[in-house]
């Protein structure tokens, strides 16, 4: 198909872009213990000492290595002296509740196994007296029972993902109170202090730093797989996430010595590798080419998804996305307020009691809604300390008529993805449903209804898919190229929330509607508001919302010596660039009156905002009013 | 370039996006140019949509590593967004084109070079 073509990178290396400013140096923790130099110290029997003195000397070099990987990030792509691996982006899955790492070996995706044989490793780091393990290897705990109880003891911090970048104002913050670990709102909008459970204290962190924990550990996993050192990862990320949570991700990366190739939201991850599939059947002579639409649906712990992609030639071009918080997590806090009534009163605090018994329930809990996947009813019957006995059959019914404001918002996100890409249930090829909620027989039931399928998409493992198609996009970002064309694809991604700025008052005007493609880059002419306005605020904002309010603040900043003139007269051009790293850049400047007495143009990359998003939008508002406001200037005047 | 040095790797995507950027340099307005087809009664929107998805994995920066290929990328959605209101697909002829309202933002890139 594309002659010539080899490997680009070697010539033009993609990690060029990568610049030493955004990650910042950070040294690795010195008590995480890594298992692969003990393992590799392990001598034969009739080993040889020369030999075992080179190994040693190889291992050596091969920590040297890692070492300069870790805290010395401005070796870049070039290294010509380590030429015998390509710098693949491998693919990592962080789900809320498991995590999965994929690399492409060369011929297909290879999902990474654990020393304990697992694929879905536990997203969670625990916290003990000087060491801190992750959930990738298991930390202290052997059998999966035991690992379970640890975890909800207080001294593990899991549900990052539900808790990074959020403040303490959010309502999945407000939820995740009823967690074992400490989770502590002030309801100002700042971001909520968390701690883990060590020695009867609570011990603070954060999730940034948490997610770093875990990652450090995924990343030696890899690492010891492959033998070489990891720098550029692609990750999955939920729809929902707001470009602050992104950045937030990127930080927990870049602290644990990993490269953002891309972040890939899960479904587009999924619609990558159905691509792959569909192209694969057109080679084998069994598919017939044409255009084939999917509807993916991802529901896991934290959070669901749906995606609607058009796959052809193994371009799958997204053309509408949506998501909510709405997740496993929920439904298991619903049934355990289900379960024991006065839920709220009996765990107001976090005593040790109140957590061991909490703990408990939840466990009962959770068992209760794996069971319920493949029985009629479930029973449930726990102790939970101080002569408080539950006792409780629940069946699907039940089960549904608690969750129900769940089932809605997924039916919502569903219509909406079928809405803003223009097609009516009929138009969909094949469903595909993943995630570890995609199991519960209603939300099967719910999401086939809905595009009026008997069956959904058989080729996918549900649990699997995220995760591969993560490693699948880390290959062909890196510019990999296979002989036997299964690397010829392309996802076309498009932004998953309106873009845009303040204007026209309180109103939000989109200068980036949602799902338009991404490297995008649209305009919209803006005019002042007052006589002889000489300065303008551009509040950029991310959202669903008819007012900048109700939408998510990104940044803002102010153009300056706006020539005199009377309202409405001044044309100044508000620009949006995504390009195809996902990095939003605004730019901004007069274009009307032109001229050597205009400004110029300001180019800002946004998020700019660090934190405390909702003060600065209401600070703004109190120290200008309205005099720095803007109005879209109406289409009949523009040229 | 690609008569003199056959095997440099990434030619073909390199001619392609500086392809996009002349043809959208030469005429600001005809999408036609830039996605390098002929108007005419006989073009289809299939034939459209296939050419678009040829150009999208040669210029989509994902593919294509040189500097040119975010504006011509850029490029060829607007083209397809304003052709795809001209040549609506068969059986929905008659539904208000979307693009309409929205005209496509005239060649960005071309204007900063």
């Amino acid at each position: 198909m594309r002659p010539g073509y080899s490997p680009f990178p070697l010539l033009l290396p993609p990690s060029t872009s990568f610049s030493p400013l955004r990650t910042p140096r950070i040294a690795r923790p010195q008590q995480l213990l890594f298992s692969y130099p003990k393992k590799r110290h392990r001598a034969p029997p009739g080993d040889s000492p020369t030999r075992r003195r080179r190994r040693r000397r190889r291992l050596a070099k091969m920590a040297e290595q890692l070492y300069t990987v870790a805290s010395d990030s401005e070796t870049t792509g070039e290294d010509k002296s380590q030429p015998s691996f390509p710098d693949v982006a491998i693919g990592i899955d962080i789900g809320t509740s498991k995590c999965s790492v994929a690399v492409w070996n060369g011929h297909q995706v290879e999902l990474l196994k654990n020393t304990r044989n697992q694929k879905g490793m536990r997203s969670y780091v625990m916290f003990k007296d000087d060491t801190l393990s992750a959930g990738v290897t298991g930390g202290a705990a052997k059998e999966n029972a035991h690992e379970e109880r640890d975890i909800l003891s207080g001294s593990a911090i899991f549900n990052m993902k539900r808790l990074i970048g959020r403040m303490d104002t959010d309502e999945v913050v407000q939820a995740s109170k009823t967690l074992p670990f400490l989770v502590q709102t002030l309801g100002i909008g700042v971001r909520p202090f968390i701690a883990a459970l060590v020695n009867n204290m609570w011990r603070s962190t954060t999730p940034e730093e948490v997610l770093a924990i875990f990652l450090l550990e995924l990343k030696a996993l890899v690492e010891m797989h492959l033998k070489h050192p990891v720098r550029n990862a692609v990750l999955t990320i939920p729809v929902a996430f707001s470009r602050f949570q992104q950045t937030r991700i990127e930080r927990a990366c870049a602290m644990a010595g990993l490269h953002v190739l891309r972040l890939m939201p899960e479904p587009t991850a999924v619609a990558l590798l159905y691509a792959q599939q569909q192209q694969q059947l057109v080679n084998d002579n069994m598919g017939s080419g044409i255009e084939k639409i999917a509807l993916i649906f991802n529901m896991g712990a934290g959070y669901c998804d749906a995606a609607v992609a058009a796959t052809a030639g193994g371009v799958s071009q997204i053309r509408a996305l949506s998501g909510c918080t709405a997740g496993g997590e929920d439904i298991l806090q619903n049934i355990m307020r289900h379960v024991v009534p006065n839920f709220d009163n009996l765990y107001a605090g976090q005593t040790m009691d109140r957590i061991q018994s909490m703990s408990l329930l939840r466990m009962a809990t959770q068992d209760a809604i794996h069971k319920l996947v493949n029985q009629e009813t479930v029973e449930i019957n726990i102790d939970l300390g101080n002569g408080h006995k539950v006792s409780k059959v629940l069946d699907h019914s039940e089960f549904e008529q608690v969750n129900r404001a769940i089932f809605d918002k997924c039916e919502k996100i569903i219509n909406q993805c079928l809405v803003d890409a223009k097609l009516v249930p009929e138009d969909i090829n094949d469903v595909i449903l993943v995630g570890g909620c995609s199991k519960i027989p209603r939300i099967r039931s719910l999401v086939l209804g809905l595009c009026k399928k008997e069956i959904s998409y058989k080729n996918i493992d549900a649990l699997e898919a995220a995760v591969s198609g993560a490693a699948l996009e880390g290959a062909i970002a890196s510019g990999v190229n296979d002989p036997s064309g299964s690397l010829d694809l392309l996802t076309i991604q498009a932004t998953p929330m309106n873009l845009g700025i303040r204007a026209n008052g309180d109103s939000f005007a989109a200068i980036i509607p949602r799902n338009t493609t991404v490297p995008a880059r649209r305009d919209m002419l803006f005019t002042t508001t007052h006589d002889n306005q000489t300065e303008a605020l551009i509040a950029v904002y991310e959202g669903e919302g008819e007012r900048a309010e109700d939408n998510h603040l990104l940044g803002y900043f102010k153009i300056t010596g706006i020539p005199a003139a009377p309202k409405g007269t001044v044309e100044i051009s508000v620009c949006m660039d995504i390009d195809a790293t996902n990095v939003l850049r605004v730019f901004a400047g007069v274009v009307k009156p032109q001229g050597p007495a205009t400004p110029p143009f300001i180019e800002v990359r946004m998020p700019t905002l660090d934190d405390g998003h909702g003060w600065c939008g209401q600070a703004l508002a109190k120290m200008y009013g309205k005099t720095l406001d803007l109005a879209v200037l109406p289409k009949k005047l523009q040229p | 370039a690609v008569r003199l040095a056959p095997d440099l790797p990434g030619t073909p995507q390199i001619v392609a996006a500086y392809d996009v950027h002349a043809a959208a340099a030469r005429s600001t307005r005809n999408w036609y140019a830039v996605l390098d087809l002929k108007p005419g009664r006989s073009l289809t929107h299939d034939d459209i949509k296939k050419q678009y998805r040829r150009l999208c994995l040669l210029v989509h920066p994902d593919k294509n590593p040189s500097a040119a290929a975010d504006g011509a990328f850029k490029l060829i959605q607007a083209a397809w967004d304003a052709l795809l209101a001209k040549h609506p697909p068969l059986g929905t002829a008659a539904a208000p084109a979307p693009a309409a309202n929205q005209p496509a933002p005239p060649p960005p890139a071309a204007q900063r070079q």
